[in-house]
This record gives structure tokens, sequence and C-alpha cells, in this order.
């Protein structure tokens, strides 16, 4: 992977979709400490930015190249898109993104970065799990259209996990899972109707709660959102209308690149990032299994 | 209702189904583990039973994390049903046998066919039905599988001598190597540490992935990680209390449940394979 000398299509950056997940009324919720109370209060548990993490802004050039050598970039595990079209699901599509990087990086297998409409064959020799969005929007929003905020999304994902989809990259004898989305899906995303939470699989949480996240931070400054991708850890952001996963720093265009929920990879200007912090979040830790292979027992 | 395994593993030979003679072990009940390895380039042909008949034909056989294998069901000429398998690298590993993939394949259909009636303008009861058949679905068929740990028991054998009226070919395969021990042969790596402290050195994280891709178990582990039921994860337990009696961060090389080395703080690609030579 390179990091530098890429050419970027000017139509791919700073894109302002119509509002698909994340209104204004419901971001202006979002604040950072609204946000640390509704993970805390959920049982996670809420991390300032480590010291140790920081890294000059004049060393980020060279942090970017070891990140493309090492293949330690967040966008590094995470080896799908997912497909919101038509939906409102956007919060948890970056919500299930910053998750299963996070449960990827613990790992320690590089299954990324994904690509358009294929499903990965490293992905099938790893731990790769994919979590269900719905699993959580439709505790989120129970009236389905209309969106949600982080806040909420958070704070579900913590209290209880996501279900996990019933396509996985391999098989792991699941008990319980839901289809990814109501929207379009894709090759790695099942799509199905509608299902609130009533009629979630009887004894669902059993298995949900096995993919929780567990520690957060929630950074105070852009610098520190460029920080964290710098040391491998994907930070989800709400802005204009969408919310979107960070997945890794261009230092040469000073561009963020994100896995968009529409199969597509995206980029934010820094003006843009800087909208975002107040925002944003990242997921440090998830729970992790007592056997890689039978992630929820 | 439960469906319960019963296996027997047979060693075949080095490629396809040769005539050299089999080692037979059995194994008995849903995981039982043994501390030999599968060998990679073995075919293995293992007896299944205990599956209702119709079913097999929809399975699926996948093998733990980072090795190669190609699987299908078959019969033999004695009509008994097996699972053929080649692993690609030599490991302890799992096979998870999932016989109910049918009916996950089933409901994923009736959950297509309920968005199409949609897009289509079904009237309310035909979707009510459709969705009264997913429901049914879920209930009446949750997915079950097994798990086998499969092992073989001691080394393979060495390959027959070469007669001695032939003339030894430039390109002669190595004497055979004698038998690793498997008390010492690295299964887990894990890179121990606190967050606040740092995270993973780059190089680090870079060793662990080459490492996965041989077969080992290579990880980082926070030291706050939990299970989804709020415990340390039984893997983790015993990295944990080694890298914690050096201090953190530290790299603990096991193979099986011991310890064969903790090494304390590396930094580089080539600190941690060295430590796992």
């Amino acid at each position: 992977m390179d990091s530098f000398n890429q050419n970027i299509d000017p139509s791919l950056i700073d894109v302002v979709l119509p509002e698909d997940g994340y209104p204004a009324h419901i971001a202006a919720e979002d604040t950072r400490e609204a946000m640390m109370m509704a993970v805390e209060e959920a049982g996670a548990i809420v991390t300032s930015f480590p010291d140790s993490w920081w890294i000059e802004p004049k060393d980020w050039d060279d942090a970017a190249r070891d990140n493309d050598k090492y293949r330690t970039w967040p966008i590094d595990y995470v080896d799908r898109f997912t497909n919101q079209h038509p939906t409102h699901e956007c919060t948890c599509h970056a919500l299930r993104a910053c998750f299963e990087a996070a449960w990827n990086r613990q790992r320690q297998i590089a299954v990324g970065p994904p690509v358009v409409r294929q499903k990965k064959d490293i992905s099938a020799q790893s731990a790769s799990v994919w979590v269900s969005c719905i699993s959580i929007y439709a505790e989120a929003n129970p009236a389905q259209r209309g969106g949600a905020g982080c806040r909420q999304t958070l704070s579900i994902a913590a209290r209880r996990g996501f279900l996990p989809e019933p396509r996985q990259p391999r098989e792991y004898g699941f008990k319980h899972t839901l289809h990814g989305t109501c929207g379009a899906g894709n090759v790695t995303q099942t799509k199905g109707p509608w299902v609130p939470v009533s009629r979630f699989p009887d004894g669902w949480k059993e298995t949900a709660k096995h993919f929780r996240p567990l520690e957060y931070i929630f950074p105070q400054s852009w610098e520190q959102t460029v920080c964290l991708i710098l040391r491998g850890v994907a930070v989800g952001v709400g802005r204009d209308g969408h919310a979107i996963p960070y997945m890794r720093y261009l230092p040469d265009r000073k561009l963020m690149e994100y896995t968009d929920s529409y199969d597509i990879l995206r980029y934010d200007s820094i003006n843009r990032v800087r909208s975002t912090v107040g925002g944003s979040y990242a997921i440090v830790s998830t729970t992790t299994p007592d056997d890689w292979g039978r992630p929820a027992g | 209702m439960k469906y319960f395994l019963s296996v027997a593993l047979v060693l075949i030979a080095s490629v396809g189904l040769a005539d050299e003679p089999a080692t037979k072990i059995v194994i008995t009940g849903p995981s039982t583990t043994t501390t030999n390895t599968i060998q990679a380039g073995v075919l293995y042909k293992l007896p299944v039973s205990g599956i209702p008949a119709g079913e097999l034909s929809k399975a699926s056989v996948t093998v733990n994390p980072s090795v190669g294998v190609t699987a299908e069901f078959g019969k033999t000429l004695d009509d008994e049903l097996v699972i053929y398998f080649l692993a690609l690298n030599s490991g302890i590993h799992n096979v998870v046998v999932d016989y109910n993939k049918a009916h996950q394949f089933w409901r994923q259909e009736l959950q297509r066919s309920y968005v199409d009636a949609q897009k289509a303008g079904a009237s309310e009861e035909v979707l009510a039905l459709i969705q009264s058949a997913i429901d049914k679905a879920i209930v009446d068929h949750p997915v079950q599988s097994g798990i086998i740990v499969l092992s073989v028991s001691g080394p393979r054998p060495p390959p027959p001598p070469i007669p001695p009226d032939q003339p030894i070919p430039p390109d002669a395969p190595d004497p055979p190597k004698p038998p690793v021990d498997p008390d010492q042969k690295v299964s887990r790596v894990t890179y121990v540490y606190e967050k606040d402290h740092g995270n993973v050195p780059r190089p680090v994280s870079f060793a662990l992935q080459r490492l996965n891709a041989t077969g080992i178990v290579a990880t980082e582990f926070e030291e706050d990680t939990k299970t989804g039921n709020g415990e340390t994860p039984e893997q983790y337990k015993i990295a944990l209390a080694s890298a914690r009696g050096v201090g953190l961060p530290a790299l603990v090389v096991q193979s099986g449940t011991r310890v064969l080395r903790v090494v304390k703080a590396p930094t580089t690609e080539q600190h941690v394979m060295d430590a796992v030579k």
C-alpha cells in the first residue's frame, strides 16, 4: 500500500450526500461529553487519549510510511465494504467498521484492505467476524426511517453487543444471527427485511454479548484523530448528515480515507476532519474470545 | 434436537490415497485435544457418522485460521460417509463441520423472497405468509455444528531409502530431519501490553502477521481485555501471567500450555522472529 502519490478523483473528496441517517438535530446531541457518559453508563470504559500515542505532526509522514510497510493502518484490518442504500443506517455501518477493524487488529491478521464486490480468501483463514448493522439500528431507531445518533448506537453496542451475520468468512457455528442490513448489502453483507428487536432470535443476547466494544477513546482534537489512525485505530465520525469510519491518512494530500457504506472509498479534507472533532470516537478494544475459532463459545 | 458426531481419523499418506499403511486414531466426543499436530501436505480422510441422511451433502467444512484446506464430502466404496481435506500448513487445528448449513441457506432465501415480494407490491397477506415461514425456519432449524480437534499420532515416517543400484539424483531430498519434540514446537505467540504505555510497535505487529501465516496463533493482547462473559480469555491466561511476571510489554512464546520463553519489550521484527526460533 502506498499512502503517498495517490491520484484521487476530486469527485470523491468532501462528498456531501443527502441525509441518510445522521440528521442535524440528532448530530447536535452527539457531544463528546454526552457520548462518553452514554458508553460509561452502558458498561464500557472511556479512556483518555494516551500521551504515549501522540505523534508529532512533523513525524506523521514517517509513521505513514511505516504503516504502509508493515500493513498496520486501520484499513489493513477491514476485509469488506457494506452498502446501506437506501436506508438510514449510516451510524451503525460506521460503528460496525470500527468494531471489525478493532477485532481483526487484536487477532493481528491483516485481512484488508477491502475490495468492492469481493470476498477475500484471507478472510476465511482469519478470525474475521461480520457483525450486523441492523442488530444495533433496530434498537436505536424502532421507527426504521430517520437515522440514529452515535450516542445511541455506541451505547447499545457497548451494553449488549452486535449479532453476527448469517454469512461469515468461515463457519463459526453461531446459534443466533441476523442479516446485516435492510439496504442493498453486497457479496459480503447479507440483506433482509426490517426486524424489530422483539423478533430477534430467541436467546440472541447470549451470542451478541461476545461482540461488544470494551473501550472507547473520544479524541479532543483533529490531531488526535490523525494519531489514532496512524496508530492503527479506526475513528468513527458524523458530519453533514452522514456517519463514516476514518481508515487511513494520506499525508501528502492531507486527506483522510474512509470506507463509505456505499461500496466505495471516499475522502475528507483536513478542514472537514476538523469539523468532526467533538462527535468522533474510536474503539480501542473489543471482547476477545476464549477461542478465536469459536468466538461465541 | 442436538446431533452428535463420532469420528475416526485415518492418516492416508503424503499425496492422494496412497498405499502406505494408515495410522488409525479414534477420537470420540465433540472436542478431544491432543498435543500432536496435523501435518502439511497430507490428505486426511475423516469418516463421519451421526448426521441424518440427506443433510450431509449441504454441509461445509472449515479449518482453523491460517490453514489452507480443501474439503469435500464423498462416499467410499463401502458407502461410508467421509470428509476429505488437505492441510496446507502444519499445526493444531479445529475442524468445524456445520451440517445444518442447508437451513441457513433456506432462511436467507426466504428473507430474499420477502424483499422481492415487497418490491413487487405483494399483498400484506402474502408478506405475512413469507414472514411466518422465516420465523418458523429460525425456530425449527437452529444452526448446529460440531468441533473436532484433529491430531496425528507421532511424526511422519521417513521416506523409503533409495535402492543401491539407482544413482542418487543431484537434487535428492535432504535426509529426514529428526522429529521435532512437540513440547518445543511453538504454537502461540502473544504480545501482552498495557495501552496507556504505548500500543503494539508496527514491526512487531508485522512479525505477528508473518507468524500467523505459518500456522502459529500470533496475536496482541491488551491486559484489560475480557471475554463476552467478563473474564480473562482462557487462551490468554498463561501469557498474561507470564508477561506480568517480567513487566509489560512482553512477548510470550508458548508450545501449547507450556511457556518456552518471555521476551521483555520487543520492538523489532527480528526480536520477535528470534524469540520464536
